[in-house]
């Protein structure tokens, strides 16, 4: 088991260095420029913050530089659409509201979506179970952006029970993370019914209850841990988006967020912020499907890492 | 090494898989799709909406005259009424025509987008998972570094380097969105390679290839159908965000996403103007996901052997 | 088993139009109306700030922020936006406007309490120009003498026409005379900045902890993507007259969440421009909604050096075959006026000159002429846009029209914002969605734009007669004679029509009745200094009632 981890974690470096070098080269691809203004800058200006941010030297040249700067100093570099801000800044700002409305959002998801998908494979073929996914499948076909202002103004706008937007206090948190979790909540609400509706079916589960061990012993300790698998294994990159800042929902709720910082970014061509949050995407999401592996092995004993 | 298996659990009780001969799969699986109501209703529906977005605005045209670009400054933003059932949009246009349009455009993406995304997605992911080892671990890294990227400027990128025909972007959505269904099959694919059907062929020297497709593939076909359905409003989806970036459809042409994205801006003012094109394309998910939920039912090897 | 989601999205949308509704009928006032409890103003502010220096961000959502914490030689009339005298308690011109010289007040000082003289005016001007500044605001500074010369780099910043003559004299020489200098001091390009904590600090002088300014009021917090927050600077020259102790600015750059934010009582004002579209036509119903003329239009830039466009005859047959009314007032509706010349009106002194409007039947026979009889064998253009639904919406209309009225047919394309202008800069279009919001109130921010072959001359029209036009009237130190030289190079401008106006904006926001001192103006300009929270609003409400 040891050694799968560290096998794992070694074979995460050339990963990195793979999205860092690709998504480096992409955003230089695109057109635009950090400093193309609708009120253009005087050509004179423009060379001189090119010289400012290493961005006149040429592309191979700034590559190895920032690989540099990245691999020796652990330094992200700074920003071009922040000016007083690196880009270190700007994750130790945005990652951790992220992290809480992410995360918020899963446990969400994971609580509704369970609860929804058991009761479904229970009561299989009936109206309950038509009616669960029916509430799944609206999950997946409205999408956040509908869902999200619907929401505001049916509880703000209407009822003023939770604020409209913005960042601060537990009230805040409500509307965004129930606009996120949706989607994760239909998604595990199917994956845990048809999970649990084939295990149901097997012989181990045939072969208990015909032990006689009571029905909610077999659901809880048999079924329920092999219908777990594929929630699992979709809850790896699952969480690495939400946890890693989500764009729709932030700029609906104005959340001081990855996303709010990645997309501006992204518009504003800074090139130094969008491979900076994309390496912290992907770190999450390396180590999260690390994690669901190991947790999968947890579950079934008969996974071995080798 | 063994990486853990993905969604479904079949592989939870390989000693209860046994292909039952006689009929034919296909054969077996309509009759059993035909008795499903609900399946059978989802079609009905699903005809009458393809019927409807086929024939729809000739007919309009041809009774009122309006069409999908007729913008009339007389009647802007007017609520449904005999002459417009659907109400206008800011430019007078009429909303009806508009979303069968939408339809049109939106069901041309769903079926080339998610016929690519299951054509390569399949064949990733069953190579992978067949062949296993090295190359699996190869192949699952490739996945993650592409999960990773930003796909707004692979987006953006692709867009300065290719042609902007409408097809060949909505099969670029389907190259893009294939990872998910690369890493379904591939944990279908390693429950299913140890088996006995697939060592009887291998036993008797029938060619990788031909293992892998003939034998192997459609074993998954259930959780392939299941994820396909899923697929779709994420591409209808993606379609519209696309349309932002100026890719996709260009007005005055309308599709469904982008539609419901122009409405959600008027939403608690002129809510006709999302709740149509919104309605009709969540009905159309609701029948294509029960639709799927029969064929999975129907296809489902287990199920045949009861 | 289908009724059931739509039953539920009905019921949502019921409940969203009841909302509306019982707005509609009942109150005066959209939304919550709790006013803040202490003198606080909470705005609604458009964007997430780029940076906090004035020297290094032309934003709107900025310029709130600098025209605040900052005061140069005047400042904005918040009715009229005429200069009024600041740091400077007086000014003089020679007789043709080739030297000014201000008189500067001796209780000047920043808010870490350090007098303010003539010479850190110097620095500031100088630190604007210098190349390495890298200022966007830079070219404020060309009127100054060898402003340009030190921004290319060809002379030392000392070299900059500004010069302390004592402590309380500065002297500006102007590089050609220029009437209208003393109408862009208010700018924040001409403001003065602390020398002791920039050098100190460097780029980071802006953080908060750091902050140090001499406007009415200072930086106190700066939380990125949600909210900036001011608070009164003691030491303010003038703080006497400032009533408000904090003003909270909100980044909310979705046009939807300033309606939310103020609908739920959040915010008290919103800046225009930043509330959507579709809702202004309801909100104008209402007391707390704003309109006004507003120094800002809308135009396409034709790109005169491709195919058809390059004949004039085809440049102004697009231009008549657009009903612009149409457009302004139906289609897009937040008081918007139709344009048929480039400078929005509202300049006091200048006479705009009088514009084509729409004639379809002149188009056709212009066309015709280009040859093109019935739009026949034209072919086909792009117009190209940014992403955005105003955009789009204009776009569309313009498309049908020129369909129905020429029988021509087009393109659209839209392009996120740095592919568009990219494209836009190195002139790769037919037809480009073009704005200009100008700078101070004079016909000449937005005629230059086109006087010289620059990257903002996005048609790529560069006509001597018009530069020559142009060049004689920024010399002309009489006002009236200028705005006549003025006047002649629009009125050739439209004639040769390389760009079609299409609209000039409005005004267009909504604002709490507990907010005074806050007047609709031109350039959306509202200095908080004279900003208050009117607890006693009730009253003079009614005592305003005709």
């Amino acid at each position: 088991m040891l050694k799968f981890v560290l096998r794992r974690l070694l074979l995460a470096i050339p990963v990195l260095l793979v999205v860092v070098t690709i998504s480096f080269f992409l955003v230089r691809l695109a057109p635009g420029g950090p400093f193309m203004e609708e009120r253009a800058y005087p050509p004179a200006v423009i060379e001189k913050l090119n010289a400012k941010y290493g961005l006149d030297k040429p592309l191979h040249e700034q590559y190895f530089n920032y690989m540099q700067r990245v691999i020796l100093h652990l330094d992200l570099g700074p920003s071009t659409r922040y000016l007083d801000r690196t880009v270190g800044d700007v994750i130790a700002q945005g990652l951790p509201n992220s992290m809480l409305l992410g995360g918020t959002a899963y446990l969400t998801a994971l609580v509704l979506g369970m609860a929804a998908g058991i009761i479904a494979a229970l009561r299989q073929n009936s109206g309950v179970d038509y009616g669960a996914m029916a509430v799944a499948v609206l999950g997946v076909s409205i999408p956040n952006f509908v869902l999200g202002p619907l929401l505001v103004i049916v509880l703000s706008l209407t009822l003023y029970w939770l604020p409209p937007a913005r960042w601060g206090d537990l009230s805040h948190l409500i509307l965004p993370a129930l606009t996120l979790s949706a989607l994760y909540t239909a998604y595990i609400a199917r994956l845990t019914r048809s999970g649990l509706v084939e295990v149901l079916r097997s012989d181990y589960i045939r072969t208990a209850r015909a032990k006689g061990l009571r029905e909610s012993v077999v659901l809880l300790r048999h079924a329920l841990r092999g219908s777990l698998l594929p929630v699992v294994s979709y809850s790896g990159p699952a969480l690495a988006f939400l946890l890693g800042g989500t764009i729709v929902v932030e700029k609906l709720f104005l959340i001081p967020g990855l996303g709010n910082f990645f997309i501006e970014a992204a518009n504003a061509r800074d090139s130094f912020i969008v491979v900076g949050v994309t390496l912290v995407v992907a770190t999450l999401l390396i180590v999260l499907n690390l994690v669901v592996d190991i947790v999968y092995a947890l579950i079934d004993p008969r996974i071995a890492y080798k | 090494m063994q990486t853990p298996v993905e969604p479904t659990s079949t592989a939870l009780a390989p000693e209860s898989f046994e292909l039952v001969r006689g009929t034919s799969l296909w054969q077996d699986a309509r009759r059993r799709l035909v008795k499903n109501k609900l399946a059978v209703a989802s079609a009905i529906v699903f005809s009458v909406i393809l019927l409807a977005v086929l024939v729809g605005p000739a007919i309009i045209a041809n009774t009122w005259g309006y069409t999908y670009d007729m913008t009339n400054s007389e009647v802007v933003y007017q609520p449904p009424s005999a002459a417009h059932w659907f109400g206008t949009d800011q430019l007078g246009r009429d909303i009806l025509v508009r979303s069968l349009i939408g339809g049109q455009i939106s069901l041309l993406v769903a079926v080339v987008a998610s016929v690519v995304s299951l054509l390569i997605g399949v064949t990733y992911g069953a190579i992978s998972g067949y062949l296993g080892g090295k190359v699996d671990e190869a192949m699952m890294r490739f996945v993650d570094i592409l999960y990773s990227l930003p796909d707004i400027f692979l987006i953006i990128v692709l867009l300065a380097f290719f042609s902007k025909d409408l097809i060949v972007l909505f099969a670029m959505l389907g190259a893009i969105s294939w990872l998910t269904m690369a890493r379904i099959v591939r944990g279908q694919v390693l429950s299913i390679k140890n088996r006995e059907f697939v060592e009887a062929a291998r036993a008797i020297g029938v060619s990788t290839p031909k293992i892998i497709f003939r034998h192997i593939v459609p074993n998954t076909l259930g959780p392939v159908i299941v994820y396909t359905t899923l697929t779709i409003p994420s591409v209808m989806l993606t379609e519209a965000f696309l349309s932002f970036l100026g890719l996709g459809v260009q007005p005055p042409l309308s599709s469904w996403g982008t539609l419901v994205q122009e409405g959600v801006g008027a939403i608690s003012v002129y809510p006709w103007h999302l709740i149509f094109p919104g309605l009709m394309m969540t009905v159309t998910l609701f029948s294509l996901n029960f639709l799927g939920d029969g064929l999975r039912d129907a296809l489902d090897p287990q199920a045949r052997a009861d | 088993m289908n009724a059931k989601p739509s039953r539920f999205l009905l019921a949502l949308a019921a409940l969203a139009l009841a909302g509306c509704a019982s707005t509609d009928a009942g109150p005066l006032y959209f939304g919550k109306l709790v006013p803040p409890t202490e003198n606080v103003l909470r705005v609604g502010n458009g964007a997430e700030p780029r940076s906090f220096d004035p020297h290094k961000s032309s934003g709107i959502p900025e310029s709130h922020i600098f025209d605040n914490v900052h005061e140069g030689l005047t400042g904005y009339d918040p009715r009229t936006l005429a200069p009024r005298p600041a740091l400077a308690v007086g000014w003089s011109a020679d007789a043709n406007a080739g030297v000014w010289t201000f008189t500067l007040r001796r209780n000047g000082r920043f808010s870490d309490d350090t007098p303010i003289t003539a010479r850190d005016f110097v620095w500031s001007w100088r630190r604007i120009v210098t190349p390495e500044t890298a200022s966007p605001y830079a070219s404020f500074l060309y009127y100054v003498k060898n402003g340009q010369a030190i921004a290319e780099g060809k002379l030392p910043p000392e070299k900059l026409g500004v010069s302390a003559v004592d402590d309380y004299t500065l002297r500006v020489e102007m590089e050609k005379p220029t009437a209208f200098f003393i109408k862009m001091t208010p700018h924040y390009a001409f403001t003065v900045l602390p020398r002791h904590t920039i050098e100190k600090h460097g780029d980071l002088w802006t953080r908060p902890e750091n902050f140090v300014g001499n406007g009415p009021f200072v930086i106190a917090e700066a939380v990125p993507y949600s909210q900036v927050v001011l608070k009164k600077n003691p030491l303010y020259w003038d703080s006497g007259r400032v009533r408000l102790d904090k003003v909270v600015l909100i980044p909310a750059q979705e046009e939807s969440q300033n309606a939310n934010l103020y609908r739920a009582g959040e915010i008290d004002v919103v800046f225009s421009n930043y509330l959507p579209a579709p809702f202004i036509r309801k909100l104008r119903t209402y007391r707390d909604f704003q309109g006004g003329a507003q120094f800002t239009n809308y135009y396409y830039s034709l790109n005169v050096k491709r195919g058809p466009l390059k004949d004039v005859r085809v440049r102004r047959a697009l231009n008549l075959a657009l009903d612009k009314q149409a457009i302004a007032e139906r289609f897009i509706g937040r008081g918007e006026k139709p344009a048929t010349t480039f400078v929005p009106p509202g300049v006091p002194g200048y006479l705009p000159p009088p514009g084509p409007g729409y004639d379809p039947e002149t188009a056709r026979r212009l066309l015709a002429e280009a040859g093109y009889p019935g739009g026949k064998e034209f072919p086909v253009l792009t117009l190209y846009y940014n992403t955005q639904e105003n955009h789009r919406t204009v776009a569309q209309a313009v498309q049908r029209m020129w369909k129905e009225q020429l029988g021509i047919r087009i393109n659209l394309q839209n392009e996120e914002w740095q592919t568009f202008q990219a494209r836009r800069e190195r002139r790769d279009f037919d037809v480009a969605r073009d704005s200009w919001v100008g700078d101070y109130i004079d016909p000449s921010t937005y005629l230059d734009l086109l006087s010289r072959d620059t990257l903002q001359n996005h048609p790529g029209w560069v006509d001597p007669k018009y530069t020559r036009l142009m060049s004689q009237a920024n010399a002309e130190p009489d006002e009236q004679k200028r705005n006549r030289l003025l006047r002649a190079a629009e009125a050739y401008l439209i004639d040769q029509m390389p760009v079609i106006p299409v609209y000039f904006y409005a005004l267009a926001y909504m604002k709490k009745p507990w907010v005074a001192g806050w007047y609709p103006n031109l350039l959306d300009q509202h200095p908080f200094k004279y900003v208050s929270i009117d607890r006693d609003w009730p009253q003079h409400r009614l005592a305003r009632q005709p």
